[in-house]
């Protein structure tokens, strides 16, 4: 693995507001470093699905010290990690969905029908919203998506990308 | 019928053109609930095009960025317009990825609905330049 070329890391207060402060942000930094505009923006999707979720369903009580959400973004030459992190109840039933949820997309090819489930899902029951916008992160960016709880109770979920283009000289 | 006007996402009512109301979107939808404001206000331009006998055009060539709430809005946009029967385009530009990507999963996820329905929502590719 190529060694690390940039790596932004930023603790994040929970308001809404700041996912589209931080897509936007993130989305000009990248085209500082990647010549497609077009992957930034994939890029930026990312960061706001992730974060969207993590806002929704993470919980909002800081860990010893830690700041309750968290952004880290690091990238190579060839891939881009993006992970977000947050407190989490470890006994809420959500947690389980999230890892169904991302076995499922992990499956080869199957993240299309996933999506599309997800999509016809919406369609029937407007309520039916969960699992959408992680679905959409893999569904159009091709990324892979994994999530872990840490010992403090923390969970990262983490979408990492190909970069597959020229970085910036 | 007024203009959506908020801060970050514009819907400008276009009926200049007779049997159409076209929907002119701009900016962009973050909202974490975007369904709260877009379906209401999608449901009055149903309405008034159903009253007026004409199509509904929505124009989303100018929005940079939509969140997956809205992409859940939009679905259930399209679900109503199919149960009323009532014709609607959906315009976006190829030039843009996220937009194909979009657009072209949402005509992939209502196939299914559409063999049932009599009439069919369109998605039509609209360059800008």
């Amino acid at each position: 693995m190529s060694p690390w070329i940039f790596h932004i890391e930023l603790p994040i207060l929970g308001s809404w507001h700041t996912v589209e402060v931080l897509r936007t942000t993130l989305l000009n930094c990248l085209a500082t470093v990647f010549e497609s505009q077009t992957y930034c923006e994939t890029l930026g999707m990312i960061s706001a699905e992730l974060l969207e979720n993590a806002i929704k369903y993470g919980q909002r009580i800081p860990t010893a010290g830690e700041p309750a959400f968290r952004l880290k973004v690091t990238g190579t030459k060839d891939r881009v990690e993006i992970a977000v992190s947050n407190p989490v109840d470890r006994a809420s039933p959500g947690l389980d969905r999230l890892f169904a949820l991302l076995a499922d997309l992990a499956v080869v090819g199957a993240a299309e029908r996933v999506y599309l489930e997800k999509l016809r899902a919406v369609a029937a029951d407007p309520t039916a919203q969960g699992g959408l916008g992680l679905a959409r992160i893999v569904y159009e960016s091709g990324c892979s998506l994994t999530a872990v709880v840490g010992p403090n109770g923390v969970l990262e979920v983490k979408a990492v990308s190909a970069a597959g283009v020229r970085v910036a000289a | 019928m007024q203009n959506l006007v908020t801060e970050e996402l514009n819907i400008d009512v276009d009926m200049g053109n007779p049997g159409l109301v076209r929907l002119l979107m701009t900016g962009k939808s973050t909202n974490r609930e975007p369904g709260k404001l877009l379906i209401p206000f999608f449901a009055e331009a149903l309405e008034l095009a159903a009253t007026m006998h004409a199509g509904i055009e929505v124009h989303f060539e100018e929005l940079s960025h939509f969140n997956s709430s809205t992409i859940a809005a939009v679905i259930q946009v399209i679900n109503t317009a199919q149960s009323r029967s009532m014709a609607l385009a959906l315009h976006y530009d190829p030039a843009q990825k996220w937009q194909v990507l979009s657009f072209e999963a949402l005509q992939r996820a209502i196939r299914p609905f559409q063999a049932l329905a009599s009439t069919r929502v369109r998605f039509v590719e609209t360059p800008t330049k």
